[in-house]
C-alpha cells in the first residue's frame, strides 16, 4: 500500500475553493467535507505523485461517486437537525422540571390570569381586555425575533433556516388566539378565560426560552467551528 | 441482488465492531480499515457511511469529538456506553444470521 502523502497548509485553501465551487459555501459544511476529501487527495497523490494537485482533486472527487460531497453534507444536516431539536425539547423538559423555571412559569401564568381578570372586571370592552394578553405576547415574541435576526449575518443562511425550523418545534398558537379574542365578546366563564390566558403566557415563555437555548447551541457550534 | 446489498445490511454491525476494536476512528479511516480488513472484498462509500454514522450518533450509540489533525478539522467517532452494549448484540445477531444462511447454503457440510 502506498504511504499517504500529507497535504501542506498552503494546499488546503485550494481544496476549500474546490469544495466551494461545488456549492458548499457554509464554513461548517466545508469543515465537514474537508478532512475526508483531503485524505482522498493524499491517497491519489501517493498512488501517483506526478499528477498535479488540481488533477488529484478531480480524481478524488470522482471517487465520491455521482452524488459527490452531497451525501456527507446531507447526513451532517440531518445530524444537526436532530441535535438542535433535542436541545429544544430538552430545554422544554428542563423548564417543566426545574423548580426555578416552574416558579417563573407560575408567575407568567399569574400575570396572564391577572391581566385578563383585571381588564375584564374594570368594565372595559371585553375585546380590549382579551386582546391585551395576546398583544403583550406578540410584542415579546417580536422582540425575541429581532434579537434572533441580529445573528443572521453571523451564520450562513442555510444553517439559519435549519435552526429556525428546529427551534420553533412547539406550534405558535398566536393566530388562533386572535380569532378567539375577536369572537369572544362576552363571557360568563371569567375564571376559565383567565386560566386560558395564564396558560398561554407560560406556554409562550417556554417557547421563547427554548428557542434561545437552541440558538445559543448553534452560535456555539459556529464559534467552535471557527476556532478549530 | 449484489453483494453490496448484503454488505449494506451489515454496515451498522461493521462500524460498531471496528470502533470497539480501535477505540476511536474518523470517517476516512473507517472506509480504509473496512477495505483492508476484508482484503478489498468489502468497500463502504461515503454515501452509505456518513448517514449510518449520523444515525448511530442520533441513536446515542456513538459520540463525536473534533480536533485539528494535519491542519484541518477531523471528527472522531467512538462508542458510548449504550453503543458498547449494542455492539455485542449487533454482532451476535449478524453471526446468527450468517450461521443460519450457512445451514441453507451448505446443507451437507452443516449436517456433517
Amino acid at each position: 500500500m502506498d504511504k499517504p502523502l500529507k497535504l501542506t497548509a498552503e494546499q488546503l485553501p485550494f481544496l476549500k475553493d474546490f469544495i466551494r465551487k461545488r456549492g458548499f459555501v457554509d464554513p461548517v459544511q466545508i469543515n465537514e467535507i474537508l478532512d475526508h476529501f483531503a485524505c482522498k487527495v493524499e491517497e491519489v497523490l501517493a498512488a501517483n505523485p506526478k499528477i498535479s494537485l488540481q488533477q488529484a482533486m478531480y480524481d478524488a472527487h470522482t471517487s465520491f461517486g455521482i452524488m459527490g460531497f452531497r451525501p456527507i453534507v446531507e447526513a451532517f444536516e440531518e445530524g444537526m437537525k436532530f441535535k438542535y431539536k433535542s436541545t429544544y425539547w430538552k430545554t422544554v423538559k428542563s423548564l417543566m422540571k426545574s423548580p426555578k423555571w416552574v416558579l417563573l412559569i407560575v408567575l407568567s401564568f399569574l400575570l396572564g390570569f391577572q391581566i385578563t381578570r383585571l381588564t375584564y372586571l374594570h368594565g372595559w370592552d371585553a375585546r380590549i381586555g382579551i386582546f391585551i394578553a395576546p398583544v403583550i405576547l406578540w410584542l415579546l415574541s417580536m422582540i425575541a425575533d429581532v434579537f434572533f435576526f441580529k445573528f443572521f449575518n453571523q451564520i450562513h443562511q442555510s444553517r439559519f433556516n435549519l435552526i429556525y425550523k428546529c427551534s420553533k418545534s412547539l406550534p405558535n398558537p398566536d393566530f388562533l388566539i386572535l380569532i378567539f379574542a375577536i369572537n369572544y365578546r362576552e363571557t360568563k366563564h371569567l375564571i376559565l378565560l383567565c386560566v386560558f390566558f395564564g396558560l398561554y403566557y407560560s406556554y409562550t415563555l417556554i417557547r421563547v426560552i427554548s428557542h434561545y437555548r437552541t440558538l445559543s447551541d448553534l452560535i456555539e457550534d459556529y464559534k467552535t467551528s471557527s476556532i478549530l | 441482488m449484489s453483494s453490496k446489498a448484503y454488505i449494506k445490511g451489515s454496515l451498522t454491525a461493521v462500524i460498531l465492531k471496528l470502533l470497539e476494536d480501535n477505540g476511536r476512528m474518523y470517517g476516512y479511516e473507517i472506509t480504509k480499515k473496512v477495505k483492508e480488513s476484508s482484503r478489498g472484498g468489502m468497500r463502504i462509500n461515503e454515501a452509505a457511511l456518513y448517514p449510518a454514522l449520523h444515525k448511530l450518533v442520533s441513536e446515542g450509540l456513538l459520540e463525536t469529538e473534533s480536533e485539528i489533525a494535519d491542519g484541518r478539522v477531523r471528527k472522531y467517532y467512538s462508542l458510548t456506553k449504550k453503543g458498547k452494549k449494542q455492539t455485542s448484540l449487533e454482532i451476535d445477531a449478524l453471526k446468527e444470521a450468517i450461521a443460519s444462511l450457512s445451514l441453507i447454503l451448505n446443507p451437507k457440510t452443516s449436517n456433517g
